[in-house]
């Protein structure tokens, strides 16, 4: 298989960027919650992040549990409201936006979650969890939001019989790919994956990430990839950042970014990671290890 | 293979429900008969004892216990509850005239209590902590803790005596059901409210419900696609104990306000010692409940696709 600088991958990576963040901070104090946060960035501040993703481009944001990378995610998701600082997607300011543009605006994001039986509703079957979408955002009946549910599940390699089951019928790894069926079957232009293999085993950990990386190549949607787990980034992202304490520490090429960090947190960072060493032929290895299985 | 233990567990649930109502009984009767002869004590302390025995004689009462509990199965077996002490009528007779009205009202006031209660719950979990929140989970809990007779007792004097907008008791139009249904509901419909708000308040934290929100799902649909249904289980269980104490429940309502239901029926043979009349009521209380809970058992199946799967 190819490697993530080759030809194929983000040929679509052009003109303004799909996504920008603009200084934006944020702090759950000030927000008087702590529940959203999942990766116990509630204690933590977000502050002066600056990031941009162009249309087909992949993107790692990469940091210790805590470091406030779902919490961008989340800001990116419209999830949380940012306190200072601008999200433009498409050119446009969401956080200044009115509420109906911002939802056509966010219509072109969607989410992966880390678990994906919980992100599955328990008493809905799964085309028609796929179909939902469609219907609730694109205004389409549900007759063709379940052909456009169909579609999705052939193109990630769903059997069309797990259609009719309930999340509770079907595998970790099925589930994951209902998931990525759902936020494909709106042909978002950018896709937010916040850890979506670290819930599974290591063998399906392989069949998403390859999954993912087809759909960017063939679709060419973006993908903004958050993730605590550094060995699989350099196969799945073209570019990386770093976050440390809620600020981003380091952004570069994944591959010039893991064989040379510049800061003394992400040579840390690479160092920790056991038999990871920051180093192109490890990279490599990372990289093509998920060929092998 | 599927079927079959579908089959097996209808059956052990149908076995365990006609068990718990023959232990009910079995109590009912004994209980009854702890305080004596019921021939002594229903006619006067200076009745002759030729009466009493001519009474005991009437009335089977006269036979060995066991024989008095052998017949008294075999006449439950054909719904026969005998007769009635004060006025000889059969008691399945005295019970079928007066079941309409409770139902009438009990059902009244469960549509009343879901009518406000699952609202209430829902607004007071969306606003969380909130005004709303605060605001409604205090009325339901000053309302849930007043006792249903002084809530009546008041509703009748502001309805009643004051204002002289409703009926203050009786059952000879629809304005006669307002004030029970009204003293039966409000109670029921601030329970409703709290489990309500718990129950979706849980249900909001669900990533799953994150994962709606996070792909623009319009709130609308997810309060009605996501949030309700998932809170179904929950609610499920207590709209079920309440159609389970329709009779109970009804009591002293519809002793307040005069309704000529069971529970009205149920207060005057405990006066009288009319043992069959009270008998017949508390079994049939006993049955709705048995009966209530296994069909809300078999509608969890049917609801929760997770419950349908743990019981393959």
């Amino acid at each position: 298989m190819e490697n993530i600088n080759g030809a194929n991958p983000e040929r679509n990576c052009t003109g303004e960027p799909l996504l920008e963040l603009r200084d934006v901070c944020f702090s759950y104090q000030s927000q008087g919650s702590r529940s959203i946060s999942e990766d116990g960035a509630a204690a933590g501040t977000i502050t002066g992040i600056n990031l941009s993703l162009r249309s087909g481009e992949t993107l790692a944001l990469i940091g210790e549990s805590g470091s406030g990378k779902s919490t961008i995610g989340r800001l990116i998701l419209g999830l949380l409201k940012p306190e200072r600082g601008s999200i433009l997607i498409k050119g446009e300011d969401v956080t200044r936006i009115k509420r109906r543009r911002r939802a056509d605006l966010l219509q072109s994001i969607q989410v992966i979650f880390q678990n994906p039986l919980d992100a599955l509703n328990p008493r809905m079957r799964i085309l028609d969890q796929i179909a939902e979408p469609a219907v609730s955002l694109l205004g389409v009946g549900w007759t063709a939001a379940r052909e456009i549910a169909a579609e999705a599940m052939n193109a990630v390699g769903l059997p069309a019989g797990v259609g009719q089951r309930y999340a509770i019928e079907v595998s970790g790894g099925q589930a994951q790919r209902v998931v990525i069926a759902r936020a494909i079957s709106l042909k978002p232009a950018l896709i937010v994956c916040d850890e979506p293999v670290s819930a599974l085993d290591v063998s399906v950990q392989a069949q998403i990430l390859n999954l993912l990386r087809d759909l960017n190549r063939q679709m060419g949607v973006a993908l903004l990839f958050i993730t605590h787990d550094l060995r699989i980034v350099p196969y799945v992202c073209k570019r990386s950042a770093i976050m440390e304490r809620g600020g981003i520490v380091e952004t570069g090429l994944t591959n010039d970014l893991f064989s040379r960090p510049k800061s003394t947190y992400a040579a840390a960072l690479l160092n920790a990671v056991p038999g990871f060493l920051s180093s192109e032929r490890n990279i490599d290895r990372a990289r093509n290890g998920y060929d092998e299985i | 293979m599927m079927r079959s233990k579908l089959f097996s567990y209808i059956l052990r649930k149908v076995f365990r429900a006609v068990f718990t109502l023959l232990l009910l009984s079995t109590l009912v009767f004994f209980a009854l008969r702890l305080s004596g002869n019921p021939a002594r004590i229903l006619l006067s302390p200076d009745a002759p004892p030729e009466m009493v025995a001519a009474y005991a004689e009437r009335y089977g009462l006269n036979a060995p216990l066991a024989e008095q509990y052998v017949l008294y199965l075999r006449n439950l077996l054909s719904a026969d509850f005998g007769s009635s002490y004060i006025n000889s009528k059969p008691v399945a007779a005295i019970i079928i005239d007066r079941l309409p009205a409770t139902l009438e009202l009990g059902l009244s006031g469960i549509v009343l209590a879901i009518f406000i209660g699952i609202p209430l719950g829902l607004m007071a979990a969306l606003d969380r902590s909130g005004p709303i929140d605060k605001y409604a989970m205090t009325l339901a809990t000053l309302v849930y803790s007043v006792p249903s007779f002084f809530f009546g007792v008041l509703l009748m004097l502001l309805f009643s005596v004051a204002l002289r907008w409703l009926p203050s008791s009786g059952s000879d139009t629809w304005r006669n059901l307002i004030l029970p249904a009204m003293t039966l509901g409000i109670g029921n419909a601030a329970l409703l409210a709290r489990f309500t708000r718990s129950a979706v308040a849980e249900i909001m934290q669900q990533p799953y419900i994150l994962a709606a929100r996070a792909r623009g799902t319009p709130r609308s649909r997810i309060i009605v696609h996501y949030l309700l249904p998932n809170a179904g289980i929950a609610l499920l269980t207590v709209i079920g104990l309440m159609i389970g104490t329709t009779i109970v429940g009804a009591i002293v309502t519809e002793t307040v306000f005069a309704w000529p239901g069971l529970g009205s029926l149920f207060v005057s043979s405990v006066s009288s010692r009319d043992i069959p009349v009270v008998q017949a009521i508390v079994i049939l209380s006993a049955a709705t409940m048995v009966t209530t809970n296994l069909t809300v058992d078999f509608l969890y199946r049917v609801a929760d696709p997770r419950i349908r799967t743990a019981q393959r």
